[in-house]
């Protein structure tokens, strides 16, 4: 691959990968952008063992997952997934106050949830489900492409990925009754 | 034909959102979740989480990063 060829392919994709950066390194933006260049020289000098044709955005995330462990220093912990019992958390808490049947969630709570708050939650999470998680919300793949650029089966992917969402709704409600949403809602 | 209940139309609750299931089983949870109001409001608040989370995780890329990482291939071609 040339090198216009590969700096517009990448420049495609860097937007998503600077997220994805952000995201692994808990909110640290000067680190990721040490980790995003750090990872486009090292897929620029190693371009030829990209295949042209497949997902390059999946070829690159990987590289970029690799530095940010070698950075770390630390091998990716593998850890045993408990496939989490599938359970609509944030609807039973809404269903507890009364206020399930809002035909808008999104407007009676989350809208008065930070952006800030938000990230910060996602970047709470434990590091297995950190990794998935940037790549699920800010990467916009596929549970596939995940799999493909962790190298962890599909059915690992999915049980992280359903873990992550159930660790994040019990810190969005949380945060939603310590900043008394909750309350002002369901009194309304 | 099976028909899914509650409990497994929760389960395929993730998966449904993520459009991760087969065709047949997507139809199964939609015509479900048209005959159930709790599963509905269910799904609704599950995908409103999702739509906000999405909306807040990404960055915006910093002015001329771009620019940098692209000039300093000059150093390996
Ligand atoms: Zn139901």
């Amino acid at each position: 691959m040339d090198r216009a060829t590969f700096e517009r392919e990448l420049g495609e994709i860097l937007g998503l990968a600077y997220g994805y950066a952000v995201r692994l390194n808990s909110g640290d933006h000067e680190a990721a952008e040490d980790l995003l260049q750090e990872a486009s020289i090292s897929a620029f000098r190693g371009r030829d063992s990209f295949t042209v044709g497949t997902n390059f955005k999946a070829w690159f995330f990987k590289i970029l997952t690799n530095a940010f462990y070698r950075r770390a220093g630390k091998k990716e912990v593998q850890t045993v997934s408990i496939d989490a019992d599938p359970e609509p958390y944030l609807y039973l808490q809404a269903r507890e106050v009364g206020i399930a049947g809002a035909d808008d969630p999104a407007e009676i709570l989350f809208n008065k949830i930070d952006t800030a708050e938000v990230k910060q939650a996602l970047d709470n999470l434990p590091s297995e489900f950190r990794e998935v998680s940037a790549l699920y919300f800010t990467g916009e793949m596929s549970y596939e492409e995940i799999s493909d650029t962790l190298n962890i089966p599909v059915g690992t992917v999915r049980s992280r990925l359903h873990r992550a969402r159930k660790l994040l709704q019990v810190a969005l409600w949380d945060l939603a009754v310590s900043r008394g949403i909750v309350e002002a809602v369901s009194y309304a | 034909m099976h028909e899914m209940d509650c409990r497994e139309v929760i389960k395929h609750m993730a998966q449904y959102l993520d459009r991760e299931l087969s065709t047949k089983e997507q139809e199964e949870v939609q015509k479900h979740l048209g005959e159930c109001g709790s599963c509905a409001n269910a799904f609704r608040w599950e995908n409103s989480m999702l739509i906000l989370v999405k909306n807040c995780a990404g960055e915006e890329l910093p002015k001329g990063l771009t620019a940098r990482i692209f000039d300093s291939f000059d150093c390996c071609e």
